[in-house]
């Protein structure tokens, strides 16, 4: 049986580096923008390499998971990441639980802050660069990933 | 002097019960009259109102 | 009326005043009370006597050093040598049911010097405030020394003495660049918003003493606390500096402003530096919409890479979900946990058969075979078809907004280069207007502007606003740094807090200065928050009835210094521009918004309340004041040239009117109660 989870964490010095992102409004973050979204966010960029978390944990957690279960669209979005890894029956009910999809954005979102770090590195922590590099990106995965699709 | 009529709107309007408005009142009469500078009679006030909640008195 | 007004005066052997009483009665409707003297008679003395009296100082002397003495010169004279005299001034306020009388006493005693002058040496003083309440005259208060200045100051603070006794002479120097602070300050000092902030700062200081004590017993509570103000300390360093680069900036827009001015009237270039005006504004709408624009950019951002990186997941787990359906199992028909808990329960009954719930049978082999049957179809639980019922049509719009992406990418796309051709339109021809202006030859022998320099000028001026504007975004950014790491802090300091289990006294006297603190939090900020444009409302509104002009002025801002600028209809800022008597206007009608929104209501004493001007304002102007009069006493000191026909025809049988004049000695005022 899975123990109830109450708080989404992340790694120690976690909390840091975002107030440092928040600062420098890398990818339009700011401390106004909901927890739950911008670990979202993080948790896209991560999601091909999820990782765990390190054993030292910020005090106090990121968010809640209350805050999730409340909005509909907050449950679809956070648990898909997971769930759309399933591959069988019995993958959808393990998957659909909140501790297992809430324990997989955490990792996706630990990637999602070195995929961070990696980027504004090449962007040399030029925000602008940054978005620019990011668009072109986003034009190749929507070839490959929906356009392709389709 | 005589407090201003400002402010005394303001403590009126806060979402406070008397005794508080009465005490945070009386702090600012005692600022007022210069006594920032002792803690001894803000204390004595603090003191007070801590024991009149206490008694639970009107 | 309510308010608080000067009863009477009285002086002691003080300078041409000599020993008498002044009374100052008003009549029914007005409190007015006008006193008509030349000029060297002692006017001016009165407002000295007043100043003298409550803060030991007569700012109307230009030189003190070499001014009479105080003491009255024929007193002086007519005085054996070694006989103490004192001079006493005593102004008698009456506030609602108290009687306050403030008295100064110097002492001199008369002696001859080596040149054979004899001259007043002085001796001790002091200053005393009497409260007595009104119908209980046995029971008067006296203070004196540090309890009689704080009285003082509660009445008729030293910061803030030329808001109400001045010369109105000087009043159009009163927006004299420099003197916003003093006047914030002042301002503040008035409305008591100074008081609450002592009194906020106070109970901070008990906040951290009372958490400091409790920090004793638990070293975390002290480290918290500590770095609580190491933090609170470092965001009002950053707010000062903030503040500063506000106030820079201020003072550099009323250079660039008089520049602009100056340009503007001059014809030949007068076109050109009303199209640069526009474009920089354009500029500025043009910065907004970019950095806008690169909001929406981060957001598209965001929304976008969890959109197109989820997509193959969305459709992977619509996919699914489209399965299921097809295959009845979506929305779930049966209760599948039900199903597999009924088929437990049959096999631990040892084939014992067993009711159903539904129908209350006993199940039989049939119904066991029918229930395996359903088991074997529903793939997944119950709780999971439901999950995915919940998630689909937030699924279903993800992947439709997913196939927006190239419009919405086209039409940044679009934005961002217009902006930037806009940019550059802009940028091109400020550059030409500039280039134009630096290189321009005045050849105008009327006007001698040198425009290149004042061009140059202009431009370092842009520079360091510019600057200025940086820092204040960087102060921006620590500031709210700070507030979140405070934020977060508290949060830490509330949890160490109630692990502690001390429940004494400390714990008490803490939650109480914690309570006060928000409650002086919340007043202060709806005190301040309200002032300044209650400020600006009452000088518009007060100005407009002293002026004659209906065409001319527009509109009016104070900032957050209190800076007072005037506009015209067409939006030029004009406050340099205005006469000196329509800045004396301007002077009154922002001391009197200014006692509007102190909440007191304090006299007001004026010499030459109107100047010297023959405009038509100075009828506006007196007119305005025997109004303000219904509310306020006011005394006024005229010249007989000043109180000219019509204002005495505006004042006649409304003020209480007196006049004074010298002794044919020259030595004592005449025309007051008791004077010898």
């Amino acid at each position: 049986m899975v123990m109830a989870k109450n708080i989404v964490d992340y790694s120690k010095g976690r909390r840091e580096y975002l107030d440092t992102l928040h600062t420098q409004g890398i990818f339009g973050l700011k401390p106004s923008i909901d927890n739950k979204d911008q670990a979202l966010f993080l948790a896209a960029l991560g999601c091909d390499k999820p990782v765990p978390l390190s054993s030292k944990k910020d005090p106090g957690g990121w968010f809640r998971t209350d805050s999730v279960t409340k909005y509909s669209h907050d449950v679809a979005m956070l648990s898909c990441l997971l769930l759309g890894t399933a591959q069988c029956d019995e993958d959808y009910d393990r998957f659909s639980q909140l501790e297992m999809y809430m324990d997989y954005v955490e990792q996706c979102a630990e990637s999602g802050f070195r995929v961070v770090e990696a980027k504004l590195e090449e962007a040399g922590n030029d925000n602008n660069l940054l978005e620019r590099l990011m668009l072109k990106e986003l034009d190749l995965l929507y070839t490959a990933l929906v356009e392709n699709d389709l | 002097m005589p407090i201003s009529k400002k402010i005394i709107a303001e403590i009126e309007n806060l979402d406070a019960t008397e005794r508080e408005k009465q005490l945070i009142t009386r702090i600012l009469e005692l600022e007022d009259g210069g006594l920032r500078n002792y803690t001894q009679p803000y204390e004595r006030e603090i003191g007070q109102y801590i024991e009149a909640e206490q008694d639970g008195g009107v | 009326m309510n308010g608080i007004v000067i009863d009477e005066i009285r002086f002691e052997n003080y300078r041409q005043y000599g020993t008498g009483t002044l009374k100052f009665p008003g009549t029914d409707r007005f409190n007015l009370s006008i006193l008509v003297a030349q000029n060297g008679t002692g006017k001016t003395t009165l407002l000295n006597a007043i100043t003298w009296c409550l803060y030991g100082k007569e700012p109307q002397l230009t030189d003190a050093d070499k001014a009479l003495p105080v003491l009255n010169t024929k007193v002086l004279k007519e005085t054996p040598e070694g006989v103490v005299l004192d001079v006493v001034v005593t102004i008698r306020v009456i506030d609602g049911d108290k009687i306050i009388e403030f008295t100064r006493k110097h002492s001199f005693i008369p002696k001859t010097s080596a040149d054979g002058i004899k001259r007043a040496v002085p001796g001790p003083f002091s200053f005393t405030v009497a409260t007595t309440v009104q119908h209980d005259f046995t029971n008067t208060k006296f203070d004196t020394g540090i309890d009689a200045e704080f009285l003082r100051k509660q009445y008729f603070h030293d910061d803030i003495f030329d808001f109400y006794f001045f010369d109105g002479e000087n009043l159009k120097l009163f927006f004299t660049p420099g003197r916003e602070n003093d006047i914030k300050r002042s301002i503040y000092n008035i409305s008591q918003v100074s008081l609450l902030e002592n009194v906020s700062d106070h109970v901070r200081k008990l906040i951290y003493r009372y958490t400091h004590e409790l920090g004793k017993a638990s070293p975390d509570i002290e480290q918290i606390q500590t770095e609580i103000e190491d933090q609170e300390a470092a965001q009002r360093r950053h707010e000062e500096s903030r503040t500063s680069a506000q106030a820079a900036i201020a003072k550099l827009n009323i250079e660039l402003n008089g520049i602009d001015d100056l340009l503007a009237k001059f014809k030949p270039i007068a076109d050109l530096q009303a199209e640069r005006v526009k474009l920089e504004e354009e500029a500025v709408s043009l910065r907004q919409e970019k950095e806008q624009l690169a909001s929406e950019r981060s957001a598209f951002i965001r929304r976008y890479t969890v959109l197109i990186k989820l997509y193959p997941r969305m459709q992977s787990i619509l996919k699914y979900i489209a399965e299921k359906e097809k295959s009845g199992e979506l929305p779930p028909a049966i209760d599948i946990d039900q199903v597999r808990q009924l088929l437990n329960l049959l096999d631990n009954n040892l084939g014992q058969p067993c009711p159903c719930p539904m129908c209350n049978h006993d199940i039989d082999k049939t119904g066991r075979d029918h229930l395996e049957e359903l088991l074997a179809k529903a793939s997944v639980s119950s709780k999971t078809s439901n999950f995915l019922k919940e998630i689909k049509g937030t699924l279903q719009a993800a992947v439709l907004e997913v196939k927006s992406y190239r419009s919405k990418r086209q039409d940044f796309i679009r934005r961002e280069t217009e902006l930037e051709e806009d940019e550059q339109r802009v940028a091109k021809r400020l550059a030409e207007i500039a280039k134009i202006l630096i290189n321009y030859e005045n050849n105008n022998d009327e006007t001698k502007i040198d425009i290149p320099q004042k061009e140059a000028r202009r431009n370092i001026i842009k520079q360091q606003i510019a600057t200025h504007y940086q820092a204040i975004g960087a102060a921006n950014n620590s500031i709210d740094l700070c507030k979140q790491e405070i934020e977060r802090l508290r949060a830490k300091l509330e949890d160490a807090k109630a692990k502690l289990k001390q429940t004494g006294k400390t714990q008490q006297q803490l939650a109480v200065v914690m309570m006060m603190q928000k409650y002086y939090s919340q007043i202060l900020s709806n005190i301040t928050g309200g002032m300044r444009n209650e400020i600006e409302q009452t000088t518009r509104t007060i100005f407009e009835t002293m002026n004659w002009k209906t065409q001319t002025f527009g509109s009016m801002e104070i900032d957050d210094n209190y800076t007072v600028s005037v506009y015209d209809t067409d939006g030029l800022i004009m406050t340099a521009s205005l006469s000196a008597t329509e800045q004396m206007a301007l002077a009154y009608a922002f001391i009197l918004a200014i006692h509007n929104a102190s909440g007191r209501n304090c006299p007001l004493v004026i010499d030459s309340p109107i100047g010297r001007s023959s405009d038509k304002n100075r009828e506006s102007i007196a007119e305005a004041l025997l109004k303000i009069s219904e509310e306020k006493q006011i005394i006024m000191l005229f010249t007989p040239d000043d109180f000219t026909v019509p204002v005495q025809e505006l004042y006649a049988n409304k003020a209480h009117i007196r006049t004074l004049k010298l002794s044919s000695d020259e030595r004592f005022v005449e025309g007051i109660d008791g004077n010898g």
